[in-house]
């Protein structure tokens, strides 16, 4: 049989094409919807509504992260939401007694590493289900906080709301920790042998203990990086509300979940990077913000959200498709 | 082994005998200084979790043990905030022997659950239960969500500059108190003042930080703002907090809620928040207590259908700090 080697050039070129497309195929996505809510709106590529989204996001980016190390693993946090509450409030506790924002933040982060080893004790050295362990998780430390506040809101928590409401030069603090965050939890996936072993654990967990690794500590360690980045986020976010919030954060492990899987985050485990992981916590910020720019009803943004969540997820599971 | 078993066996059957026979020993009975049995109330608050139920069950403890001591037994079922506990709390009060209960319900339909306390002789009291259907079986003490909303809204009507353009956070879609209070904005404010503009409406469902991000997305999109209304002050500050993370000066726009709570009040005397309005916790345990006071006199029938409304009050600069005196005092700021 007589190859054309003109087609053979085509064929190369279209496969090239093809990987590139499953490689960065969210990161189309999102470019296209950027480019799409430009058109709908004529502020929403203004640099101020850009850092209004960027801001918008810190929070559950930081969420994401830590959904996303847990997925890696092979794991899942439903009690982020609710530790995030518990974080959050005892961080203002903490400043509040010190007067100082970095003990009150790293009050904050302590607290979430505690929850989140709590959580990961129990799943690794217990053996019960991530899921069920942390749904547990999730109603004690809903209940623990309730107690502890009494269900009553401290307003007006000082100087340390510049964490969440601060700005450096022109770019809001929360931004700047978010992209801080992205960077170490980068370096500490894709460039160390503990990463490397997350992934392992993920992808195939009894390949993973047969090639020598201790699978119940690396599960271990996946929680207590989700928490430190649970408790960071606590701290954010009351200082964005500048409010000791005991109720807040319900419901955003599940946004923090559907962005870490809208950016290409495996929910079988053991695929996925955190630059993806900031795209889909990135994509579900833009569809909020063009939706509002444009006085949709809250309601029918629910339900637009969720046919494009699945849109943008199925389109990117076709491109991977046309990788393998 | 066998015989261990066999110990184990015998041992919990008499456990359990006992418990049996001491379920069934006779319950002495509690009476009051006039020699008459005393009433047992079991109070249902909605949930212990939020501030105004706090206060709520707080002041009713209070005015019911320093006033009714003598005719109430007093004792609390939460219903921790989940509507569907609500059937198994009040069979459970009945189990328990409650003459009365006092419920701090949901947006639901209970005439069925009411109608089994009027089948068994139990009274049965509603605390803001906006029902018609409620009303008509039991006695209902209440605040009038539209009221609510006219306090807010005739002093927007009075206050607002000339074309003034506002935006509006709604709570949840459906329930009462969003339909009522945004009503009350619509008759009493808008209506009256045809000059004022609605730039945009959301529902922000209570939710502080929903109403943080809305409002953040508004600011890039509306150059004047003059006011924004809220159906709670929990939205009202968040909508604050999104001018302050935007860098946007709140001095050039009026910010209203209803609740009239620690927040709103505080909010009011930094010259945040303009005015708000609060449903009196103090006036609803008073109000409810004295009718309960009155069944247990006979002055009234045991489910003497009834609406008791309370009055709802304006909260403004001229009253804040002394409604967060009063709160202090209460220990509902730390």
């Amino acid at each position: 049989m007589k190859i054309n080697p003109l087609q053979l050039k085509t064929h190369g070129s279209y496969t090239r094409f093809r990987k590139i497309l499953a490689e960065y195929g969210i990161f189309f996505i999102t470019l296209g919807l950027i480019i799409i809510c430009s058109f709908l709106h004529e502020n929403f590529l203004s640099s101020r509504n850009l850092l209004n989204i960027a801001r918008q996001i810190s929070v559950i980016g930081l969420l994401t992260f830590a959904e996303a190390v847990l997925l890696i693993s092979g794991q899942i946090d439903l009690s982020v939401g609710a530790a995030m509450a518990v974080s959050g409030v005892l961080a203002i506790d903490i400043y509040t007694a010190t007067n100082s924002i970095i003990l009150g933040t790293i009050g904050g982060i302590l607290i979430g590493i505690i929850i989140s080893t709590i959580n990961g004790l129990v799943v690794s050295r217990l053996s019960i289900p991530a899921f069920i362990a942390t749904l547990a998780m999730q109603m004690a430390a809903r209940g623990a906080i309730l107690i502890y506040t009494g269900g009553i809101i401290k307003s007006n928590i000082g100087e340390f709301r510049t964490i969440g409401q601060g700005y450096f030069g022109q770019i809001p603090i929360p931004v700047i920790i978010l992209l801080v965050s992205a960077v170490l939890m980068w370096i500490l996936l894709e460039k160390t042998t503990i990463g490397r072993k997350l992934f392992a654990c993920g992808g195939n967990v009894d390949a993973a203990r047969a090639s020598g690794i201790n699978v119940k500590n690396t599960i271990l360690f996946s929680y207590i990086v989700a928490g430190a980045l649970t408790g960071l986020a606590g701290a954010l976010q009351m200082a964005r509300l500048n409010s000791s919030l005991p109720t807040a954060g319900e419901g955003f492990e599940g946004t923090a979940i559907a962005s870490a899987i809208i950016g290409g985050i495996a929910f079988a485990g053991g695929e996925g990077n955190i630059w993806g992981a900031l795209i889909g916590a990135l994509i579900m910020g833009i569809l909020s913000n063009i939706l509002n720019l444009m006085s949709v009803n809250s309601y029918m943004q629910d339900i637009l959200n969720g046919l494009i969540i699945v849109a943008a997820v199925a389109l990117d599971l076709r491109s991977k498709r046309g990788k393998r | 082994m066998k015989k261990m078993k066999k110990v184990f066996s015998v041992i919990m059957v008499i456990v359990m005998c006992v418990v049996l026979f001491a379920g069934c020993g006779t319950q002495k009975e509690e009476k009051g200084e006039t020699g008459k049995k005393k009433m047992k109330v079991v109070y249902m608050p909605r949930t212990l979790e939020e501030m105004y139920g706090v206060w709520l069950n707080d002041t009713f403890k209070e005015i019911a043990e320093k006033k009714y001591g003598d005719f109430f037994e007093w004792s609390v079922i939460e219903l921790g905030n989940d509507a569907t506990k609500v059937p198994d709390a009040v069979e459970n009060a009945i189990v328990q022997g409650a003459d009365i209960i006092i419920a701090q319900l949901f947006l639901t339909d209970y005439t069925e659950i009411v109608q089994t306390c009027v089948d068994e002789n139990v009274g049965f009291i509603g605390i803001n239960m906006n029902r018609e259907e409620i009303s008509s079986v039991t006695a209902n003490v209440a605040v009038n969500e539209f009221d609510l909303g006219c306090c807010v809204a005739d002093y927007m009507a009075q206050n607002l500059p000339e074309n003034a353009k506002i935006l509006l956070l709604n709570g949840p879609s459906g329930a009462d108190a969003t339909i009522d209070r945004r009503r009350a904005v619509m008759e009493h404010c808008i209506d009256v003042r045809p000059d004022i503009t609605i730039l945009d409406e959301q529902y922000a469902d209570f939710d502080k930080n929903l109403a943080m991000n809305i409002t953040e997305d508004w600011l890039q999109t509306y150059d004047q703002i003059d006011a924004i209304w809220a159906a709670s002050d929990g939205m009202t500050t968040g909508a604050i907090e999104a001018y302050r993370s935007s860098g946007v000066d709140t001095k050039n726009t009026m910010f209203f809620g209803i609740d009239g709570l620690t927040e709103a009040c505080q909010s009011i005397v930094q010259n945040e928040m303009t005015a708000s309005a609060l449903q009196d916790a103090q006036l609803y345990a008073e109000l409810t207590l004295e009718v309960a006071y009155d069944i247990y006199t006979g002055e009234r029938e045991m489910n003497e259908p009834g609406k008791f409304y309370i009055e709802p009050s304006l909260v403004d600069a001229s009253n804040a700090q002394e409604l967060l005196d009063r709160y202090t005092e209460l220990g509902l700021i730390k």
